[in-house]
């Protein structure tokens, strides 16, 4: 499959977005570019710069943590929104680099999931990641991280809470509280 | 420990919020917006207090 294949543009999710297959790291390395080329251009990447932006701190932070972002591939499919939870620490980086919330040095964008293949490992590193293995991203966590979590299998935000402060939290929004229970009823 | 993904991003069954967690946030923290993206949901932002 040459990356030409993949036709979509963000936005829009025809049928066959999740039918991009790929049989060697090499094709994987060019889908992984190709994708995350196609989101920095989109309306959402101006979004994202505009948001980042925003923050307005005295903290200097120093790393970018991506937890539990996912395979870049099922067996052979292309996980895209994988591919783009890692584009958004790149993204996250290269932002907050040029607003100075970052420090310039030493590379600072790590990432750990177990479910990584060599596959992925291969393709992550020659982007510029640092691929981290159990337990370390705990581990290198700080003050000085900007720390992104996207639907873990383990609890990190009670684990972040107990050990560290990062600069920057970005997980999932918590569901809204349900509403108490009326007091109970003598009869 | 090992973190991987939730398949189905069912964040709140393995992550789940609790007094201590609302605790951090509330006082050590505000909250920016964050755009909604399909590849990665409802996500907030929480940026410390200096």
């Amino acid at each position: 499959m040459s990356i030409r294949s993949v036709t979509w543009r963000m936005g829009s999710r025809p049928e066959d977005v999740n039918d991009l297959h790929v049989s060697s790291t090499e094709e994987l390395r060019e889908v992984f570019y190709e994708i995350e080329r196609e989101w920095k251009m989109s309306e959402y990447y101006k979004q994202l710069e505009t948001a980042l932006t925003a923050i307005t701190t005295s903290l200097v932070l120093d790393k970018v943590i991506g937890l539990a972002l996912g395979s870049l591939v099922w067996e052979t499919r292309v996980e895209r929104d994988c591919i783009i939870q890692h584009a958004l620490i790149s993204a996250i980086e290269s932002i907050l680099l040029r607003c100075g919330v970052l420090s310039s040095s030493p590379p600072c964008r790590y990432v750990q999931d177990p479910a990584y293949t060599q596959q992925d490992k291969h393709v992550l590193c020659s982007a510029g990641f640092t691929v981290l293995e159990d337990p370390e991203a705990f581990l290198t966590m700080d003050n000085s991280s900007v720390l992104v979590s996207i639907a873990p299998n383990i609890p990190v935000m009670q684990i972040v809470a107990d050990i560290c402060r990062p600069g920057v939290l970005l997980w999932m929004r918590k569901p809204e509280s349900p509403r108490p229970l009326p007091p109970a009823t003598s009869w | 420990m090992v973190v991987s993904r939730s398949r189905y991003l069912t964040l709140h069954r393995t992550d789940p919020a609790s007094p201590r967690v609302d605790k951090m946030l509330e006082n050590e923290y505000y909250e920016l917006k964050f755009p909604f993206h399909e590849s990665f949901r409802d996500l907030v932002m929480y940026i410390r207090k200096a």
